[in-house]
């Protein structure tokens, strides 16, 4: 309440002041302290003067107080002391310009006012009013403004007040009940009447504010969708493009839109993959069900319980019972370890006693062996592993390893012939032109570089080591000429410890230096990166060469050969360089010379070799061609030397034509018998004899010729053990053969599924064959495991195989010169002429060489590496695994056998034969005699009907007779067979016989044919026995 | 009661035997050399293998029965005799 009546004084103070302010400006005009001008400006007014004072001035009159903010303008200064400045500071004085005024002004206390808001605009801070009147109507204007200033403040403080009046009364507002009014129409109804839309039914004639029953009834429209119509999915259907593309329909108009035309370089798209998800649900029983029989738990018993039942009688019966089980189980444990691992232990057995079992087998059936090469377990026993494997790329790649042969000798070192993969045409059109090519030497040491090559003007596609000296090297030529190289100098100088050597070829390549052959090392090594290349040197002259490819070249130790075609033992002196060739190869030398110092008769020169091409020619050349040469007409250019053969063997195929040899080998222990046997690019297999027959001019060297092969023999070689048997190879088969003019092998192998190109006895097994495929496979047949199938077949390259070699078999005819000296060993005189036969040196030299040639193969069982060259010209070196290389304690024994077994059945069928072939002759005859009867049986018949029976009870007597002798013909493999069914054919004619009583000539004629029966029977028969007599013998002997 | 006890001693002897147990073929433990809880873990395991091994004989041939049971294990071998109602469980060392 008091606040309200305070209000109210207030308010009435307020109005009271209003009031006055109201009046004053009603009695006169509003003064302010300045005027305006024409233009609207504000200007001073009349006797006031605008000035400008320095804030000096100011504190030096004590005017900085004034300003518009505080409220204080105005301030009055006596008039002496603003004159007293500006005569004080002269012109710089800030009243200087108004001073005539002050001197004039007609008041003494001026009045100053600040201006510091710059109402003129004339860039002053301060007035001066001059005259009594400017003062006293600023000091008007101040009072008019102060008093508005208070107006307002008193409004506002009025306004305040009545503002906190409706505060102070509002709450009381608020809790006031406002009750429901009825709607008061203030005119919103007629309003919205008159803007109302009236039916038209109604609205034609009569007025708009027709009351509203009597208008028409609504006519109504319902519109129902039915409930399955929403969010139904939308049927969309095609519609023509041209008809869509003006229709009303299309509302998004086609566009190019540049951003499709960007062709896309990268997406990138994701997909997610989600799992189906299942859930299942099982319901088990917790725990593993068993059967309540088994279900125990351990259980402790109490104590005097347990003490009763350790003390029954039913306990004392368990124990005994069970106690002798134990102890036999623990017995068991003690004495041996009955569960141990015995397949583990298997294959570390084998690797340990190998062969050991496989042999006592071998020798308890004699016919097949169980285990061993082909057996079960120690698979590692069995890899070929490649121990390495050459090529390079200057001289082998893309190229043929046409030959491989193992450095005699030396150990590691392998030399492989190359020629290029060119067909036949190739060959033809490229027919007299150099193609250089090489022969490779490598050596284990150096895996990249080979040691040195051998280089040729023609390709070479057979080689071999002289093997006495080796430093000789011998090839044939693809055009039919034969080469020699002469390894002694790099010989020498390898082992004088640097390349200063020189070769007596290779001197040539640097004939242009005037060091001539020294130089020839330097600049070859120069060029071919330390890779020496030796050049040919001798060439046998193009006109006594061969007229087509050498097939084979073969040196022929301890034999001469002579012009006039006589082959004699070699004479000790009648080599000049034996003592020089032998020193230089050291270690075969060195036994060569020991043998000569024993005084036997060791070939321990080899200066001969013979070479086989298919123009039909053996020919046999002496490599001493500086002999030659000083016998000749004393030519000493090497260049213009011929070489000719110094003899020539023409061979005659079986059609006569030249034969196409490609492959021969000589007798080893009969080389000076001058036999030979070679075989042809048409499968013929060939035996003759090199020596000339004298007195002829023609002579037929040819004893034998026949084609057992249906392709070109890739091999012919003797058995390193049994030199009776010969190995040829030849299109998908190979065959043995004990002595070749039987023309029937011992062995013939099955067909295999591909080609054979090469072969080689192993040189430590007798009974173990290498032969290589076109396929790139290797086959290993051992004989005395399996002989239907090879006991293994190894992959090894992809490509074709085109020659194989053992690192250690000796050289061709090495080992033949080997036996022979162990035959002279064992004290028997071998080979002294051309006519001493081996037979009559007999068993001692056979049981001496047999044992050096066990010997030889436990020797040669060490580390066994089989070089096998490959038509992409990569030489692989494969490391033989024990059991291929380690004979059997007897296995030339059990080989001999199996050559024996093989030979009686040979000669067992070849025996049978006659007999075969006289069954079948019967057969036909009795067919024919059958044929015979019955025609006479229809004869016979129009004379007497009666007889007609018998006679054909006869005929089918002579019928079934006719089908036991033939049962008997194909049978007779089997004795007892063969006599059953002579039996029976004996009864079967007896009954014929019997029943042809009646009819006399039927009779008569049956009679004669079971006399004549009989007979050729008894013939049989003991034809048989001598037949079986021969093989046990032969058995026997086996 | 010491004759058991004999016995007992007697297969102990043996080169590498660990310990004997007599149990009943229900999983009572009779008599035993080893310690507590291995003859807990033997005695209720090995009657129930001894069982099935029976069972397997006697389906195969009604007229057979199982006579011993050696279960050859990397470390030990367990040797089982049954009998009857009893079994006679020998645990040996494997590397003897």
């Amino acid at each position: 309440m008091a606040e309200e009546q305070l209000a109210l004084q207030l308010q009435d103070g307020a109005t009271t002041s209003h009031e006055q302010e109201q009046d004053q400006p009603a009695a006169a005009p509003v003064s302010l302290p300045y005027v305006l001008d024409d233009s609207g400006k504000k200007q001073p007014l009349p006797g006031s003067r605008s000035i400008f004072l320095r804030g000096g001035t100011l504190e030096a009159l004590g005017l900085s107080g004034l300003s518009s903010r505080s409220g204080q303008l105005v301030a009055a200064v006596p008039r002496e002391k603003l004159l007293a400045d500006v005569q004080f500071q002269g012109a710089i004085s800030d009243f200087h310009c108004i001073k005539d005024a002050l001197k004039s002004a007609d008041y003494d206390e001026v009045l100053l006012r600040v201006n510091d808001d710059d109402i003129f605009g004339d860039g002053n801070n301060f007035e001066v009013a001059v005259t009594k009147a400017a003062a006293d109507a600023w000091r008007a204007a101040d009072a008019a403004a102060a008093d508005a200033a208070a107006a307002e403040v008193a409004a506002a403080a009025a306004a305040a007040a009545q503002a906190a009046a409706d505060e102070a009364v509002m709450p009381r507002a608020k809790q006031r009940k406002r009750d429901r009014q009825a709607w008061q129409d203030l005119g919103t109804e007629a309003e919205l009447e008159a803007a109302g839309i009236v039916p038209s039914s109604s609205s034609n004639g009569s007025t708009a504010a027709a009351p509203a029953a009597a208008r028409e009834p609504k006519s109504g429209l319902l519109l129902s969708r039915p409930r399955r119509g929403f969010g139904a999915p939308l049927a969309l259907a095609d519609v023509p493009a041209a008809e869509l593309w003006a229709s009303n329909t299309m509302e998004a108009r086609p566009f190019k839109d540049a951003n499709y035309e960007l062709r896309k370089a990268q997406l990138e798209a994701a997909v997610q993959a989600v799992p189906r998800l299942q859930e299942a649900a099982v319901q088990a029983t917790g725990g593993r069900p068993r059967p309540g029989s088994t279900q125990t738990v351990a259980q402790q018993l109490p104590g005097e319980q347990l003490e009763q039942l350790l003390g029954s009688q039913g306990f004392a019966g368990f124990l005994e019972s069970v106690v002798p089980r134990l102890d036999e189980a623990l017995l068991q444990n003690a004495v041996a370890d009955v569960l141990a691992d015995d397949l583990g232990l298997l294959a570390d057995e084998e690797a340990e006693g190998l062969g050991g079992s496989s042999s006592s087998s071998a020798g308890a059936n004699g016919s097949s062996r169980a285990g061993g090469g082909g057996g079960s377990g120690g698979r590692q026993e069995h890899v070929l592993t490649e121990a390495q494997s050459f090529t390079d790329l200057t001289y082998s790649k893309n190229k043929v390893v046409s030959a491989v042969c193992w450095v005699p000798n030396r150990k590691g070192v392998v030399a492989c012939a190359c020629t290029d993969p060119a067909s036949q045409s190739e060959r033809l059109a490229s027919m007299g032109r150099l193609s250089t090519a090489y022969i490779l030497i490598w050596n284990f040491r150096d895996p990249i570089h080979p040691e040195y090559v051998l280089e040729s003007p023609h390709e070479v596609f057979c080689f071999q080591y002289n093997p006495v000296n080796p430093d000789i090297v011998v090839g044939g030529c693809y055009n039919g000429q034969l080469i020699v190289w002469d390894t002694a100098g790099l010989e020498s100088g390898r082992h004088g410890g640097g390349a200063k050597g020189s070769v007596a070829g290779g001197g040539r390549a640097g004939a242009a230096s005037g060091a001539g052959g020294a130089a020839g090392w330097e600049d070859s090594a120069g060029e071919e990166a330390a890779t020496p290349t030796i050049r040919h040197k001798y060439m046998s002259s193009v006109e006594h060469s061969h007229t087509s490819v050498v097939g084979d070249v073969c040196w022929l130790p301890g034999i001469e050969v002579d012009r006039t075609g006589k082959v004699f033992p070699i004479r000790a002196n009648s080599a000049g360089t034996s003592a020089q060739s032998l020193l230089r190869s050291m270690t075969l030398g060195a036994a060569a010379m020991a043998a000569q110092a024993a005084g036997s008769n060791v070939p321990r020169e080899c200066c001969f070799f013979a070479s086989i091409a298919p123009d039909g020619k053996v020919l046999f050349w002496d490599v001493r061609v500086d002999k030659l040469l000083k016998k000749g007409n004393k030519r000493m250019d090497d260049a213009e030397l011929v070489w000719k053969p110094m003899h020539s063997v023409h061979l005659l195929s079986v059609a006569g034509n030249d034969f196409a040899g490609c492959r021969f080998c000589f007798d080893p222990f009969r080389l000076d018998s001058g036999n030979f046997t070679a075989g042809s690019m048409d499968g013929e297999v060939l035996t003759g004899n090199l020596i000339r027959p004298p007195g002829e001019d023609n002579p037929d060297y040819t004893r034998c010729v026949f084609a057992p092969h249906a392709g070109p023999l890739v091999a012919l070689c003797v058995s390193p053990f049994l030199p009776d048997v010969l190995l040829s190879v030849g299109d998908w088969s190979f065959r043995l053969w004990q002595g070749v003019e039987s023309k029937v092998p011992v062995f013939t192998s099955p067909y295999a599924e591909e080609a054979y190109t090469a072969a080689a006895w192993s040189p430590s097994r007798p009974g173990l064959l290498f032969l290589a495929t076109c396929a790139g496979s290797l086959h290993v047949w051992d004989l005395l495991d399996r002989s239907h199938e090879p006991s293994l077949k190894i992959s090894t390259t992809s490509c074709a195989i085109t020659s194989i070699a053992f690192s250690n078999a000796l050289p061709k005819h090495a080992t033949h010169s080997s036996a022979l000296l162990r035959g002279s060993d064992a004290g028997s005189v071998v080979a002294d002429g051309a006519g001493t036969s081996r037979s009559s040196g007999g068993g001692a030299a056979e049981l001496g060489q047999h044992q050096h040639q066990q010997r030889h193969a436990a020797a040669g069982a060490g580390l066994q590496v089989l070089a096998v060259g490959d038509a992409y010209g990569v030489l692989h070196l494969f490391e033989l695994p024990r059991t291929l290389r380690r004979p059997l304690p007897n296995e030339h024994r059990l080989m001999a056998g199996f050559v024996a077994r093989e030979a009686a059945r040979v000669a067992d069928v070849a025996a049978r034969q006659p007999l075969r072939a006289a069954a079948i002759k019967q057969l036909e005859e009795s067919r024919k005699a059958a044929e015979d009867g019955l025609a006479a049986d229809q004869h016979s018949s129009a004379d007497a009907t009666n007889l007609k029976d018998t006679a054909q009870v006869s005929s089918s007597g002579a019928r079934m007779s006719t089908i036991s002798v033939s049962q008997a013909g194909t049978l007779a493999a089997a004795p007892a067979d063969m006599l059953h069914g002579s039996a029976a054919v004996g009864g079967v004619a007896r009954r014929a016989s019997e029943a042809g009583e009646r009819s006399a000539a039927a009779a008569a004629a049956a009679a004669a044919a079971e006399k004549e029966r009989e007979k050729q029977l008894e013939q049989a028969e003991k034809r048989y026995r001598e037949l079986e007599a021969q093989f046990k013998e032969q058995l026997g002997l086996a | 009661m010491s004759q058991v006890q004999d016995t007992l001693d007697r297969i102990g002897k043996h080169k590498g035997v660990l310990g004997c147990i007599i149990a009943g073929t229900d999983g009572s433990i009779h008599k035993t050399t080893l310690d507590e809880q291995l003859t807990q873990d033997y005695t209720s395991m090995v009657p129930s293998l001894t069982a099935l091994a029976r069972n397997m004989v006697r389906e195969l041939d009604p007229q057979n029965d199982l006579e011993f049971l050696r279960v050859r294990s990397a470390k030990h071998e367990v040797m089982v005799a049954p009998k009857g109602d009893y079994v006679l469980i020998v645990i040996q060392d494997a590397a003897s």
